[in-house]
């Protein structure tokens, strides 16, 4: 009788201490509304991605959503980098064979750099988020709301003029700081390309399909203009600090469409590379 | 007055000290041919995981610790464990009623679908606990646990609800020990059952879907239960194991609400010279860890047992099984024989055989009504019938091992593996990327004991199939002088690869001296790329060539 009351007592104690479920109903959940305010820091969400990696193709959408949904405040950049980046001419031919790596994406994925270990992963402003640099798109969101709520540090512009001619692009970024800055401050202005097609392997629903052969490429990296993590512009910056830089590029070298590119710029702390604000360019007119 | 310091020496008489080590250490080289570059070693060639674990006891009392370093991690671990320090720490007391452990603990409720801490190092796996322990024996036959603590991740300390405070009850009864009529049975029974809770703060989450931000309302209280029995007559025996998870929307599940099923059952017989198991389980969204957005082996709360046999020859391991813990459904029978000296299969010298089948399919699932599709994020996600079956075959193994003794210098082992592998699936590439395996290997492993003291083994193996890398042939020479003593060479040679740049011959030479439970090895050559299991539980290996050095002792 004393054994049974004992162990009847411990499993009470047991069943009250941990007997914890939360069980939840639908509707599982609710749409969320972002509202846009565009006095807050922006934000660079890099996502990178590969066309021979399964979960990339809901990745892209979560970027493209969350910049969407945050107009003006948060611009995506696609880094195809990584052994899912890589060509495949072999498999579902000719679909995967295009390569959209560049040197800068290489750099930015390494272990020199970031040292990305997975696709798709992402950074948003380049600052930790849980502890992590990169993580993956169902953090994304979180992280971008994290990092919109620093204060705003400084107004971009950046302005393109594209000779149709000689197909020429010039590019003139102007920053203006709000804040005063400790540390020294890189710029690094890219190039990117939209809408380019071809082929993405996936297995996520809706599409459940092994290859999305008519995939819409969106926000590609296709290399800097003044190197892979830019050059210095500023060492402490005080507020109402003005720096004008310039940039040209010639589209001759290479296939790109220049009415699908568009230019993105961003200032960066230089030693922990942690992204301070980022302004992107209409895409290219080819009126001259 | 007595000095303190002859006080406490006085205290710690009679304790002893146990505890063991091990450093593995790579010099990397640089092999164009398989693809190993500065750029993929970062200018880290040489790297180094060790550990050092110390247990201290004295009478009712133990305390322990592990110290490990990953400087930094080798090739194909985890770059977050890139550092060192104390992970693991613990102080126990114990008696005949009561067992308390307080700091680090690994733990295991049943056969560990409910709740399973452990480590196992050659994975880079540790969910260890960090809390309390609580074991009652508060009569013969009745074990009762609980445990309360959060797990391990890398070496990120816990703090503000950073990932989930794990809470469990397991409960144990021997029922021949409890009831004095059935001590002398036959008949042996043991119930068993289990609640696990997982506490992880926060009631929403926004998760981009669709085109929209979607705030999915959380549960913070993830419980995961069950039950068990093993029932014992004579030669038989019988195990099995149920467990419900509730809903656990995670990065896994693709953030539906489905709860989670798992059943694993074991039959076995044996008598002299005969042994049989069979062995089935179904698994349907049971992934349970203690941080939702985890999509790694971190952070596991429980363990999926691995029905599949493991097999240790280098060809013979190449497609391993990788157990899916969105959803399977496995069978898999074992049979041993062994035949007497001086019978008619035995021969002279006694000869045992054992036969393997395992067979691991997807399940089959439906959408839950017409307007969604199936793993759809913030719903029920998708629906399914216990033990239905999907048509998708991932795993087959088919296998045949027979050693034999020619007279008192020979032994050999020769095994046949027929495997069906959906590398897509098992190695989570995109469907048809590589698509399904049917590999057949064969291996004959000789043993010539030269003398008491000194033996000669030979492998020779081969694997033919028409995908993947294409035919493989491998071959060992090992020579030993025991108890101290072996050196060995080995090539695997890929030479049915499609692609003739890559038919490459994988070569190691090795070595390794014994002292006492000291061993050191050493070895140069490379390492084909692959996946390394140990049951179900896998990780990546990346293809390496240079120097190992392995040091592990226990004291």
């Amino acid at each position: 009788m004393k054994i049974i009351s004992r162990i009847s007592f411990i499993m009470l104690v047991g069943t009250l201490l941990f007997h914890s479920c939360t069980k939840v109903s639908e509707p599982y959940f609710t749409v969320k509304s972002v509202i846009v305010d565009t006095t807050k820091r922006s934000v660079l969400l890099e996502d990178y991605t590969g066309h021979l990696c399964v979960n990339c193709a809901p990745a892209a959408a979560v970027a493209s959503t969350i910049q969407e949904l945050n107009h003006g405040l948060v611009y995506v950049i696609s880094v195809h980098a990584g052994s899912f980046a890589r060509p495949n001419p072999t498999s579902y031919p000719p679909y995967l064979a295009a390569d959209y790596r560049c040197e800068t994406g290489n750099d930015w994925f390494g272990y020199g750099a970031f040292n990305i270990d997975a696709n798709p992963k992402g950074m948003v402003n380049r600052r930790p988020f849980k502890g992590q640099i990169s993580f993956g798109a169902s953090d994304w969101n979180q992280a971008v709301q994290a990092a919109v709520e620093l204060p705003k540090i400084a107004i971009m512009t950046v302005n393109n003029t594209f000779n149709n001619g000689n197909k020429m692009l010039d590019s003139k970024v102007d920053i203006k700081f709000l804040t005063g800055y400790t540390g020294k401050v890189n710029l690094t202005v890219c190039i990117l390309e939209d809408s380019i097609y071809g082929g993405q392997l996936n297995i996520i629903p809706p599409d459940s399909i092994p290859i999305i052969k008519n995939f819409r490429f969106m926000h590609v990296l296709r290399g800097s203009l003044n190197g892979s993590f830019g050059e210095e512009i500023s060492v402490n910056p005080s507020p109402g600090d003005l720096i004008t830089k310039s940039y040209s590029f010639d589209f001759t070298a290479n296939s790109w469409k220049p009415e699908h590119c568009n230019v993105i710029a961003f200032i960066s702390d230089a030693d922990t590379r942690e992204v301070l604000h980022v302004a992107k360019s209409q895409n290219i007119s080819l009126k001259k | 007055m007595v000095p303190a310091v002859t006080r406490s020496q006085d205290v710690l008489k009679g304790g002893e000290v146990h505890g063991s080590l091990q450093a593995d250490a790579i010099y990397y080289l640089t092999d164009p041919e398989t693809g190993i570059t500065d750029s993929t070693l970062a200018g880290k060639l040489i790297r180094m995981n060790a550990f050092t674990e110390v247990n201290y006891s004295l009478g009712n009392f133990t305390a322990g610790m592990r110290f490990e370093a990953y400087l930094p991690p080798l090739t194909g671990y985890d770059a977050q464990y890139n550092g060192a320090g104390v992970p693991y720490w613990y102080v126990a007391y114990k008696n005949n009623y009561i067992d308390i452990t307080a700091g680090n603990f690994y733990e295991q409720f049943g056969y560990g679908m409910i709740l399973r801490t452990y480590q196992e190092w050659t994975l880079g796996f540790d969910n260890s606990l960090r809390g309390l322990r609580i074991k009652v024996m508060p009569s013969k036959g009745i074990t009762l646990k609980g445990v309360y603590g959060v797990q391990r991740y890398y070496w990120e300390p816990y703090k503000d609800f950073n990932r989930g405070i794990v809470k469990g009850f397991d409960a144990d009864f021997y029922l021949n020990d409890i009831f004095k009529n059935l001590a002398e049975s036959r008949v042996k029974l043991t119930l068993g059952g289990a609640f696990v809770s997982n506490y992880q703060q926060g009631t929403t989450k926004d998760i981009p879907s669709g085109g929209k931000i979607l705030a999915l309302k959380l549960p913070e209280n993830i419980s995961n239960y069950g039950g068990r029995f093993n029932l014992n007559i004579g030669g038989f025996n019988w195990f099995t194991e149920y467990a419900h998870k509730i809903n656990d929307p995670n990065a896994l599940n693709n953030y539906v609400y489905k709860g989670g099923d798992g059943l694993f059952t074991n039959l076995s017989f044996s008598k002299p010279g005969l042994g049989i198991s069979l062995m089935s389980k179904w698994i349907d969204n049971m992934s349970y860890k203690s941080d939702r957005s985890v999509v790694n082996n971190m952070v596991s709360i429980n363990y999926l047992p691995a029905i599949t046999k493991e097999h240790a020859y280098a060809l013979a391991s190449m497609y391993p099984y990788s157990t899916q813990p969105g959803g399977e459904v496995g069978v898999s029978g074992t049979v041993t024989m062994h035949f007497p000296k001086n019978s008619t299969l035995g021969g002279k010298t006694g000869m045992s055989v054992a036969g393997n089948f395992s067979q691991v399919n997807g399940i089959k699932r439906s959408p839950v009504n017409d307007t969604t599709y199936v793993g759809q994020t913030g719903t029920l996600g998708y629906a399914s019938n216990f033990y239905g079956a999907g048509d998708m075959v991932f795993f087959q193994d088919a296998n045949l091992e027979v050693t034999k003794k020619f007279g008192k210098k020979w032994k050999g082992i020769f095994t046949y593996l027929y495997q069906t592998y959906d590398k897509d699936v098992i190695e989570s590439h995109a469907p048809g990327d590589f698509g399904t395996i049917y590999a057949q290997t064969g291996i004959a492993d000789i043993t010539w004991n030269i003398t008491k003291k000194h033996a000669l083994r030979w492998e020779i193996q081969g694997l033919w199939t028409k995908q993947d890398k294409g035919n493989w042939v491998a071959s060992l020479l090992e020579f030993s002088i025991s108890p101290s003593w072996f050196i060995s060479v080995m090539d695997q040679y890929n030479y049915g690869n499609s692609d003739a740049s890559q038919r490459l011959n994988y070569y190691t030479l090795g070595a390794g001296y014994t002292y006492h439970s000291t061993r050191i090895l050493f070895s140069y050559g490379r390492q084909r790329e692959g996946i390394i299991c140990v049951g179900g539980v896998c990780r990546y290996v990346p293809a390496t060539n240079g120097l190992t050095l392995t040091i592990s002792s226990s004291f």
